[in-house]
């Protein structure tokens, strides 16, 4: 059972403007225990479950597809380190990360989307890829009155724009 | 007669306030909680327009969404919404509202000449102009298409905005009546993530208009005690708002009007929102609409549904006029007549069409206890003037009567709201002894509550919706409540079918079905007569139904005149499909925020700030949008085109390829992975190095192309173009995570990750060595890296135009620097910016294919002349399927050149031996020589490979614009590849 507001959300957001990450893609050959190892080893940090962010020293750490993390870094090291376990790809450029600070970033990530922001469940430690006014996203909620949404440069003006209207 | 007026008591409107208002001009007043309806009706207004074909005075039916007749215009300017009924638009100040299809004035209408031609224009005859000579459709055409349409459309930009919201919730209830309000209760207090719309702008629904008791407590305080717990348990309550489609999964659409109908819009500037709706359970409580009765001359303004004239009077404290008679085939207008004696107005009759032993004696008594009550007795036409009714002339068992009244309240039954339990698939059965469709087998598991279940009972609706909400509370996790369901009196119901046949006698060319499209019981036997014997092909031949009511009120009548025709039951005869949208909707609430610039999603690359400052003729490259050439002064598009494809032949030119799709692919078997991917050998190319390379579908057919570089041992860069990325994203994807998912690989799609900037020309080689640190510039098809600028880059040599060519990869977010750096350059060099125009013509001279125009999806290998390039190993994807026989026949489309016999060719034109022959094959892409004379262009051509020195005419009808062309090799520049190297 969900306990919801019923009002349409008025509370205020901020929305950063977008900036680059260090995001750095790890694509397990395999999901198991020596994947795990390493990876633990490298980044610091176990490798999320489905649909969950863990923090390392670096930075979050993505859960992004079954056999991929996002991972923050210097790509070129996580490459070395994993290099028997995974394949590793520099994907800071692909990413740019917009900030939704304030009580009403659940509603706000209502309008125009697909993705049901407003369940309490979904909350610090999440990751979810949706679509949002277009564009394709993954919103990974920071703390209780702040989410991150990742989404291709491409997108990240209009995205932008739209999450400021 | 003076027709409707407030009374001094009563309704649930708020007296101490005054809103003004005009219509048609005049000014008015009414308060909050009226509608325009029962403001205007207060006000003595009887008319509120005209009909679409016959222009004959309409005045109000009904009292709710349901209402054909009364459609008006609203608010001014770019705010103006045309259609809207009156019943459908709460009042308030400053309304400003007309009447419509009408002209010069609603009292005298030109258009109205049209009743006197009506034998001229029967239904369908808009069909039958075509039956005559062809010349006289051009005269026919112009009438036609200028009557055509109801409504005016606003002149001026909408300035208000549209929002798209998502919503998710455990149970949805449609309809906040006492059915909709029980099971929100029930589903709420069992613990469940309950919503509730309604289209009103309140709760409460028929209660509203009826002085009921449930729970022992008068239904206003109920419906507010039920809102107020609602609220505590957190329920979304949406008002004004209509589920208008149910799609599946239990995705309901919601309109909301957040203002009325042409009012100015709050701060935040949203005039309406679309939700949409994603429900565990859906509980669909709409309640049921009130049938007419078929008479002549039934369309008369003051002949109005019986539950309507309850309802202006309980709900909004109006008077629908001065005397009433009540014309029924059922009981509930009984209520009706209880109601309008109880509050002191006169009633002359009520007209029962059934004899009194079918009727309940306490209802009989309790009615004529208050005005004369008639049974067996059966309208056959209202009398008066297109101002309004005045009187009624029926059949009774002493002969025909009349009365005199201006509202004839009339009750032919109720319909159930089945469209939304259609709309999500349920099927309907058919109640023959009361004349009704109610639902049944939902396929969502959606459930229909009250009225809109053929519950008519009062009691019956509270109880039956408790349950559901408790059952839709169970299926979505939450505990349900031991609690009882509210309890209310209740009526006698016993509505029956036999009012969908009129009186004996009675003509049917007068007795109206749909008012508003005038569709006539006549013209229903017309098309039976002339073969529409489809429940379908009626509802197009006759437009019954095709109004913007969707045939709230007529439907029924219509399927049931169809039945009778046929001399077959009404399920046999079937029913037309309820679509969404429930209501009319306007276009700006489905666009939502995809207006204007915003009307597709931009996609920007790292560089387009750059490119923007040369503010130049955009290209839409899907969501892309990319320069197609940087105009100077006095230059067309053409001229400078022309001019950038030069400076590439002759010096060096950069361009942003940064859209291409990039993937990078790496681990042990990544090589593995691209010789499946790829359908040329991609495993023997020496790190550092590249090559062209092109991906099949698993159907053997091209899917794109690009290039393939091995940046390391276990490390690859694959392209691919623009149009493809996505799709070459998912074939990647599937490959590796569906055939292939046991290779040691990890396929990264790096499109964005990489700004690419394009250096093609002779003087390329220079532009690289200038400004790339420390390299000296790769060969043609060899890679290496640098920095430019301090930005790490990776330089690629391959060329798309046919010169010395790069392509130099910096992270996106530091690419401006790079582009700096290389414009400079390559102006020190003489050379400048160039744009997709001048990419286009220099490739096309060049011969490459591209995708979407030589790779359109049905080309094979050896259509476009790659067959050489196929790896012999083969193991690629689609390997198999290009070997079979089709792809071998000689006669398919074949990738050649065109050159030129005259003038320029027309790009996607035909190939044909003469205007009129046999289409051998189409252009797909054409241009001027760029350093020579004349014109090439690209083809496919049937057998073309058979075929060079063909002469064929490239022929455009369409445009007007034709070319001899002589089929030729498609490389037109630098067949030997000389210009590549150094």
């Amino acid at each position: 059972m969900i306990r919801r507001e019923t009002a349409i959300v008025t509370d205020p957001v901020t929305v950063s403007d977008p900036q680059p990450t260090r995001l750095v893609r790890v694509e397990a050959f395999a999901l198991d225990a020596a994947f795990a190892a390493v990876f633990g080893a490298a980044v610091g940090a176990p490798v999320p479950a489905v649909g969950k962010v863990t923090d390392a020293p670096a930075g979050p750490v993505i859960w992004a597809e079954p056999k991929v993390v996002l991972a923050s870094g210097d790509a070129a090291a996580l490459a070395r380190a994993l290099a028997e376990v995974a394949a590793v790809s520099d994907v800071a450029g692909a990413w740019r990360r917009i900030d939704l600070k304030g009580p009403g970033w659940r509603g706000r990530l209502m309008i125009d989307g697909l993705f049901d922001a407003e369940d309490p469940a979904f909350g610090t430690g999440c990751v979810a890829a949706t679509m949002l006014h277009h564009a394709p996203v993954m919103l990974c909620p920071t703390a209780d009155d702040a989410v991150a949404v990742y989404v291709a440069p491409s997108f990240a003006g209009d995205l932008h724009a739209a999450l400021s209207r | 007669m003076s027709g409707g007026h407030r009374l001094s008591t009563g309704g649930v409107i708020d007296r101490s306030q005054t809103l003004r208002f005009r219509f048609d001009g005049r000014d008015y007043a009414g308060h909050p909680g009226d509608t325009l309806a029962s403001a205007l009706l207060a006000s003595g207004v009887r008319v509120f327009g005209r009909s679409f074909k016959y222009h004959r005075t309409r005045g109000l039916l009904a009292a709710g969404v349901e209402e054909p007749s009364a459609l008006v215009g609203a608010g001014e300017g770019g705010r103006f919404e045309p259609n809207t009924r009156a019943t459908d638009l709460h009042l308030y100040d400053g309304l400003v509202s007309e009447s419509q299809n009408r002209w010069p004035s609603l009292d005298l209408d030109v258009g109205a000449v049209n009743q006197w031609i009506a034998p001229f224009i029967p239904a369908g005859f808009y069909y039958k102009t075509f039956l005559g000579p062809p010349a006289l459709w051009k005269l026919y055409e112009h009438v036609i298409r200028a009557a055509a349409g109801l409504g005016r459309p606003p002149q001026l930009p909408d300035p208000d905005r549209y929002e798209r919201r998502a919503a998710f919730c455990d149970v949805l209830v449609v309809g906040a009546g006492p059915a909709g309000l029980s099971a929100a209760l029930a589903a709420a207090r069992s613990g469940a993530r309950v919503a509730l719309v309604d289209l009103d702008r309140r709760l409460g629904g028929s209660l509203l208009g009826d002085p009921v008791t449930i729970d022992g407590q008068p239904a206003k305080d109920w419906i507010d005690a039920a809102e107020a717990e609602l609220r505590t348990r957190d329920v979304r309550i949406l008002t004004r708002t209509t589920a208008i489609g149910y799609y599946d999964h239990n995705m309901v659409y919601l309109a909301q009007r957040v203002v009325e109908p042409g009012a100015r819009t709050g701060t935040d500037g949203i005039s309406q929102r679309m939700w949409r709706m994603r429900a565990g359970r859906v509980i669909l409580a709409q309640g049921a609409i009130e049938r007419p009765l078929p008479f002549e001359d039934n369309d008369r303004p003051g002949v109005m549904l019986s539950g309507a004239v309850r309802t202006y009077l309980d709900r909004f404290g109006v008077a629908a006029g001065e005397r009433f008679v009540l014309a029924t085939s059922g009981d509930d207008a009984y209520r009706t007549a209880v109601r309008l004696c109880d509050a002191g107005l006169r009633v002359d009759a009520v007209l029962d069409s059934r004899p009194s032993e079918a009727i309940d004696p306490a209802l009989l008594r309790r009615a004529r206890d208050r005005c004369p009550v008639e049974t067996g007795v059966r309208p056959l036409r209202a009398i008066g003037t297109p101002r309004g009714v005045t009187g009624l002339e029926v059949r009774a068992a002493s002969g025909t009567v009349k009365y005199v009244a201006d509202v004839v309240a009339v009750s032919g039954g109720l319909t159930p709201s089945v469209h939304l339990h259609m709309q999500a698939g349920g099927g309907l059965d058919w109640d023959e002894g009361r004349g009704v469709f109610t639902p049944t087998a939902p396929r969502q598991g959606q459930v229909s509550v009250g009225a809109c279940a053929g519950r008519f009972q009062l009691a019956d609706a509270l109880s039956d919706a408790w349950r559901a909400g408790l059952d839709a509370a169970a299926a979505t996790g939450g505990k349900p409540v031991a609690d009882t369901p509210p309890r209310s009196e209740t009526w006698a119901f016993a509505d029956q079918a036999s009012a969908f046949v009129p009186a004996p006698g009675v003509n049917p060319k007068k007795v109206f079905v749909d008012p508003q499209n005038d569709v006539t019981l006549g013209d229903l036997d017309l098309a039976w007569r002339e073969g529409y014997r489809s429940v379908e092909h009626q509802k197009r031949y006759t437009t019954l139904g095709m109004a913007t009511d969707q045939g709230k009120t007529s439907n029924l009548i219509g399927l049931a005149r169809l039945a009778e025709n046929e001399g077959r039951p009404a399920p046999q005869v079937g029913l037309t499909t309820f679509r969404p949208p429930f209501i009319p909707t306007t276009l700006g609430l489905w666009a939502g925020e995809d207006a204007g610039f915003h009307v597709t999603p931009l996609r920007r690359t790292p560089l387009y700030d750059l490119h923007a400052a040369f503010d130049p003729p955009w290209q839409a490259v899907g969501y892309w949008r990319r320069p197609r050439a940087y105009l100077r002064a006095g230059e067309t598009l053409a001229t400078a085109a022309l001019r950038e494809a030069r400076m590439v032949r002759t010096t060096v030119g950069i361009t942003d390829v940064s859209t291409l799709g990039k993937f990078e692919v790496s681990g042990p078997d990544a090589a593995a992975l691209l010789e499946r991917v790829c359908a040329t050998s991609v495993s023997k190319l020496a790190v550092g190095r590249g090559r062209y390379t092109f991906m099949l579908r698993e159907d053997g057919l091209v899917n794109d192309d690009g290039t393939v570089w091995r940046l390391g041992e276990d490390r690859f860069l694959l392209t691919s173009s623009t149009g493809g990325a996505d799709r070459m994203a998912g074939l990647i994807s599937y490959a590796r995570n569906v055939l292939y998912p046991d290779l040691r690989v990890g396929a990264a799609n790096v499109q964005e990750h990489y700004a690419a900037i394009a250096v093609a020309g002779p003087r390329a080689r220079a532009v690289i060595a200038a400004v790339v640190e420390g390299m000296v510039p790769p060969r043609h098809m060899s890679l290496d890296r640098g920095v430019v600028a301090g930005v790490p880059v990776l330089v690629i040599a391959a060329s798309y135009s046919g010169e010395r060519a790069f392509e130099v990869y910096a992270p996106s977010h530091q690419a401006v620097a790079v582009w700096t750096a290389l414009a400079e350059a390559a102006e020190a060099q003489e050379g400048g910016l160039y744009g997709l125009e001048a990419l286009e013509i220099l490739r096309v001279e060049k011969g490459h294919v591209e995708t979407g125009g030589e790779i359109d999806g049905r080309t094979s290998a050896h259509d476009l002349r790659l067959e050489k390039m196929l790896n012999p190993r083969g193991g690629y994807m689609g390997q198999l399927a290009q070997q079979r026989p089709a792809f071998a026949d000689p006669d398919r489309l074949q990738f050649v050149g065109l050159e030129s016999l005259g003038g320029p060719i027309p790009e996607g034109s035909m190939l044909v031996e003469r205007p009129g022959f046999a289409v051998q094959g189409h252009v797909t892409a054409a241009g001027i020589r760029v350093l020579e004379e004349g014109f090439v262009g690209l083809a496919l051509l049937k057998g073309g490979r058979a075929r060079l020195g063909d002469e064929l005419l490239a022929w455009s009808p369409t445009r007007t614009a034709s070319a001899r062309v002589r089929v030729s090799e498609p490389v037109f520049h630098d067949p030997a590849g000389d210009r590549y190297r150094d």
